[in-house]
């Protein structure tokens, strides 16, 4: 590499790649099993969700197929899920969505 | 008869003996799945399922660090329930009971709903109008109406 190589390239490159600070997800699925007041009590009783936040997001599940129910560090939303998995809920980790 | 019941020291178990019996059994079948050999068995997809929807090597390295101690507190759970049933332990529950139900009710309907092939609404619909298995459906329901009861309970007013 030279000094008169301009550098767009490179920063085209930094901004498509993914950033690794890229915050992770921790998403609830649907499933036919679990009963909806369940679900409600899991996002209360895990996650201290108040209420109506917990019913919000369960009817996101039961509507929508999924719900993402926290965002941040991998590690973090791997801990959810096995969480998620241990109170019998369907739940995955993903890559935060483009903002 | 209502499967409990919260009193001034907690929530208390209320079931009837026939219902004991029943469950006592079922407990007792979930703890020999979950010391058989899970690998083979389609239940444990919906017990462990993929923690990377798109990344089959992902899920299988979370699987390695988290199924076995999944399978333990699982167990323990059982066991937690089936010492109620039985007798062995009595009174009010304490709060690591309380998430022994929930979670036990919840491994029960999990296993039951794969024996019964319910994947989505349609199959479940079609699993309470079909011939065979109509007693099982009838447990799963009423297993439902179990853990119903109980978040009611333990969420309702004290």
């Amino acid at each position: 590499m030279t000094l008169l190589t301009p550098d767009v390239d490179e920063r085209t490159d930094a901004r498509t790649s993914v950033r690794p600070d890229t915050p992770w997800v921790a998403v609830v699925w649907d499933d036919p099993v679990n009963l909806m007041s369940y679900v409600t009590y899991v996002f209360q009783q895990y996650f201290g969700f108040p209420r109506a936040k917990a019913e919000r997001l369960m009817r996101q599940v039961n509507d929508e197929g999924r719900a993402i129910v926290a965002t941040g560090p991998r590690e973090a939303m791997e801990a959810h899920v096995e969480a998620m998995h241990g109170y019998g809920l369907q739940a995955s980790v993903d890559r935060a969505p483009a903002p | 008869m209502i499967p409990f019941v919260r009193r001034a020291d907690g929530v208390h178990l209320a079931m009837s003996s026939g219902e004991r019996g029943v469950l006592t059994s079922l407990t007792e079948q979930l703890q020999q799945v979950l010391d058989g050999d899970l690998a083979s068995d389609p239940v444990a997809a919906r017990m462990f399922p993929d923690a990377y929807r798109d990344d089959a090597e992902a899920s299988a390295e979370f699987r390695r660090w988290t199924e076995s101690d999944l399978v333990a507190r699982k167990t323990e759970n059982a066991r937690a329930v089936h010492a109620w049933l039985t007798g062995a332990r009595d009174g009010a529950f304490e709060t690591s009971d309380e998430q022994a139900w929930l979670r036990c009710l919840t491994d029960l309907r999990l296993t039951i709903a794969d024996r019964l092939g319910i994947v989505d609404s349609a199959t479940e619909e079609q699993s309470s109008t079909a011939d065979a298995g109509v007693g099982l459906r009838d447990v799963y329901d009423w297993l439902g109406y179990v853990q119903e009861h109980l978040v009611e309970t333990l969420t309702g007013p004290r």
